[in-house]
């Protein structure tokens, strides 16, 4: 058992390998000998990974292990910097290497003839090693250094096409976008030091615990949302959502590693991790988000005609999903979303990066259509993942957003206030099911639109289709499975039912104590009727068992609603709710009103007065200089500036202009002082 | 324990290199970098005193200044050289000597 966490090491460390080689030697290695190294590195670390999740799962395990060394000390306060490994662990680095190795093998084939192509697998192997460190870290801090380093790489690979301008202006965008959101998370983790003086997560959550916040209930939600913030940031939630679609204008695989599977992702599990410290009042603010962020964003996809800006919107509208049922307390059903929407995206966005490929670079699906006849396994594979996003019984997403919405239905259930917090997930399930069998039907079916990209299109090579039926099999099964019964709170792993399958390996690992179950049972000053409604709730949630069959209905029904909303309000969303007009209308538009008063303010104010004085001056001078200056003073002057020439001249001997020969009569004179000093002591 | 000789060493040697990269080079960019070993040396005492000396943050505190000074001072440079750069088409410092009388 000692073993495990530094397997998991091994397989974290090995992408890094791959990335040292690639930036010193990617060159030598060339096209496509270097993607063969860094998709074998990254399969290694996959089987590495399937073997200890397969030894964790069948051999028993404990709740958690591990592994830390004391990194640096500053006064008395050691910061330590290890890995910490428990069952969402597991699940989540074994699917990120699992999904990393097929979309590092798809690459192969769809960066094939790139200029830069052993570049690109050096951001990859970066990025996969610090999108596992992210994962495996067992403090605050630690995984704020991978955030950051996951974000970098996003740059790197957004702008990977840096000549062309749309490129490296949306790597800018998606960069500062992230700023506003890890600027918040700083201050959420400067908070939790601050208070609880343990950055580790399992120190924080004990500190908390004993009261470390008691009596500062409203700095404990304060730094919760700070925290949250971060994910607003990384997972594109409103109002920092504007990144992602802009984030398309990477290479396809990109998109489908770290603009759906991974990264993105990063948010969800940062506050499925942080849970535990979140008091109700927080949890409420996060659901409202993901409500928001979920209909918006589905309502956008609707009208989009880019092939992957569908994609982009959808993605933001499943993390929403993901954020609003950890705002709801359904922390199994959003990290269990998560796992099987990084499955199904990361093959939408595959299909699509093959229909690209396969309609050389053509991205409107206005112009497709028909294609299922050329690229019938595409085609197929792509089917798939829709129904497995649009919720299709027996596919993984159905699963999953089942569970979500039970969670939903029972937080509402309980208080008829929040009825929203169901309704809009209800009605995004049907706009879900709607804009996806829409990109499909242009994409794949209906007549073929414009005759040149018809004719010209083709299947994509076995390197990019094999990935696609890989991930294909895991859409379909990944999500099945069973709850264990009584798994929440106290008696978790206690007698009752045992569930199987990806579910209960997530409900396993779910955080026994939390701040929102607290304060309902202990009603602390904080604990309003929100407070402890919501605590009621995130216990009616998990155990929201009654409520699937009725949220399967009420989802089924919302989905014939859904489609009709959905054209009648076509024509406002065509741009995209103004979201980027909003801020180049306030923002933009007041730097630009600041600036205009600032030179108006210049010209009129500042350059007057001086003129005003100017003149002034010069008349005065005027005078004085002709009668006065001309006769008496010069000869004068005259005489001593000669004198100054001269002696300037003499002096102009030692200043050459050239710095080192300054520099070097003052280290010879600092070194003659040393010498005397030390010589008269 | 060691003491903090084989820091104060460590630093006089990297700020005799610093000092000589930045007299006999003619780059600017590795003057620059000549700079920064100095910088280094520099911040490298601080800590080692801080720890082995005083005992107490103020010299880390001082050294977390120094790098970021550093740094500022590093995008002021290359700014400096980028324009430099723009008008003579060379960053060999000796070249820029167009004020000279």
């Amino acid at each position: 058992m000692d073993m495990m966490p530094y397997a998991f090491i091994t397989a974290w460390l090995l992408p890094l390998a791959g990335f040292v080689l690639l930036v010193f030697r990617g060159r030598k290695i060339g096209e496509p000998r270097s993607g063969y190294l860094a998709a074998g590195l990254m399969i290694t670390a996959a089987a590495i990974s399937l073997v200890g999740a397969t030894r964790w799962v069948f051999f028993g395990h404990p709740a958690s292990v591990e592994v830390s060394t004391a990194w640096l000390r500053l006064g008395t306060q050691a910061i330590h910097f290890g890995v910490r490994i428990d069952s969402l662990t597991i699940v989540m680095f074994t699917m990120v290497t699992v999904v990393a190795s097929c979309i590092f093998i798809y690459s192969i084939g769809y960066m094939h003839g790139d200029p830069r192509f052993p570049r690109f697998f050096t951001y990859l192997s970066l990025f996969a090693f610090s999108m596992l460190g992210l994962v495996l870290s067992d403090s605050l801090l630690g995984l704020f250094i991978f955030w950051e380093l996951v974000g970098l790489c996003s740059y790197f690979l957004i702008g990977f096409w840096y000549e062309k301008p749309a490129a490296a202006n949306a790597a800018k965008k998606a960069f500062i976008v992230n700023r506003v959101g890890d600027c918040l998370f700083l201050v959420g983790i400067a908070i939790m030091l601050g208070a609880t003086g343990a950055v580790t997560l399992t120190g924080v959550f004990s500190e908390v615990r004993q009261g470390a916040f008691a009596g500062h209930e409203t700095l404990l939600t304060l730094a919760g949302i700070c925290l949250f913030f971060g994910a607003v940031g990384k997972s594109a939630q409103f109002p920092l959502h504007v990144w992602l679609p802009d984030a398309m204008e990477g290479p396809t695989p990109v998109s489908a590693l770290i603009h759906a599977a991974t990264m993105v992702a990063a948010g969800v599990y940062l506050v499925g991790r942080v849970f535990p410290i979140l008091t109700p009042t927080a949890l409420l603010f996060i659901a409202y988000i993901g409500g928001i962020t979920l209909i918006g964003s589905a309502l956008i996809a609707v009208v989009m005609t880019d092939i992957k800006r569908v994609l982009a919107y959808s993605t933001i509208s499943q993390l929403g999903y993901m954020i609003l049922a950890l705002g709801v307390g359904g922390w199994v059903a959003g990290l269990f979303h998560l796992i099987t929407h990084a499955c199904f995206k990361a093959l939408l966005f595959l299909g699509s990066g093959s229909v690209i490929h396969g309609c050389h670079g053509e991205q409107d699906i206005r112009k497709m259509g028909r294609l299922h006849d050329k690229m019938p396994i595409t085609s197929w594979t792509f089917l798939v993942a829709t129904a497995a996003i649009a919720g299709v019984p027996f596919f993984s997403g159905f699963y999953s957003k089942d569970a979500i919405l039970a969670s939903a239905l029972g937080f509402s259930w309980t208080h008829r206030t929040h009825g929203l917090l169901f309704i809009l997930p209800a009605l995004a399930a049907g706009l879900t099911a709607f804009y996806m069998l829409r990109l499909y039907l242009l994409t794949f079916r209906t007549t073929a639109r414009d005759e040149h990209v018809y004719a010209h299109a083709h299947e994509s090579p076995r390197l990019m289709w094999v990935p696609l039926a890989v991930l294909a099999v895991l859409s379909i099964g990944i999500g099945w499975g069973r709850m264990p019964e009584h798994q929440a709170g106290d008696e978790a792993h206690a007698a009752g039912s045992r569930g199987w399958g990806l579910v209960s390996l997530i409900a396993e690992a779910q955080p026994a104590w939390t701040v929102s179950g607290d304060a309902g049972t202990h009603g602390s000053e904080a604990a309003s009727h929100v407070a402890s409604a919501a605590s009621e709730a995130s216990h009616a949630a998990d155990a929201a068992h009654g409520f699937h069959l009725p949220a399967t209905i009420v989802a089924t029904c919302a989905m014939l609603l859904g489609v009709f909303m959905a054209w009648l309000v076509y024509k406002l969303l065509l741009n995209k709710f103004y979201f980027d007009e909003l801020y180049r209308v306030t923002f933009v538009a007041g730097v630009l009103k600041l600036a205009a008063f600032g030179q108006w303010f210049d010209r009129v104010i500042l350059d007057g007065l001086a003129d005003g004085s100017a003149r002034w001056v010069a008349r005065t001078a005027f005078f004085s200089g002709l009668t006065l200056d001309n006769r008496g003073v010069d000869g004068l002057v005259n005489g001593v500036a000669r004198t100054a020439l001269a002696g300037g001249n003499l002096a102009r001997l030692g200043q050459t202009g050239r710095v080192r020969n300054y520099l070097l009569a003052l280290a010879t004179g600092g070194a003659l002082v040393v010498i005397l000093l030390v010589w008269m002591s | 324990m060691m003491g903090p000789m084989p820091y104060v060493i460590l630093s006089v040697l990297l700020l005799v290199l610093g000092l000589a990269i930045v007299i006999s080079k003619r780059n600017a960019i590795v003057m620059l970098i000549g700079v920064e070993f100095i910088l280094n040396a520099a911040a490298l005492n601080l800590v080692a005193f801080s720890r082995h000396g005083a005992g107490d943050l103020s010299g880390q505190t001082a050294a977390l200044f120094v790098i970021v000074i550093a740094s500022a001072e590093a995008v002021v440079a290359l700014a400096i050289f980028l324009n430099f750069y723009h008008r003579i088409a060379t960053v060999d410092i000796d070249r820029g000597d167009q004020l000279r009388g």
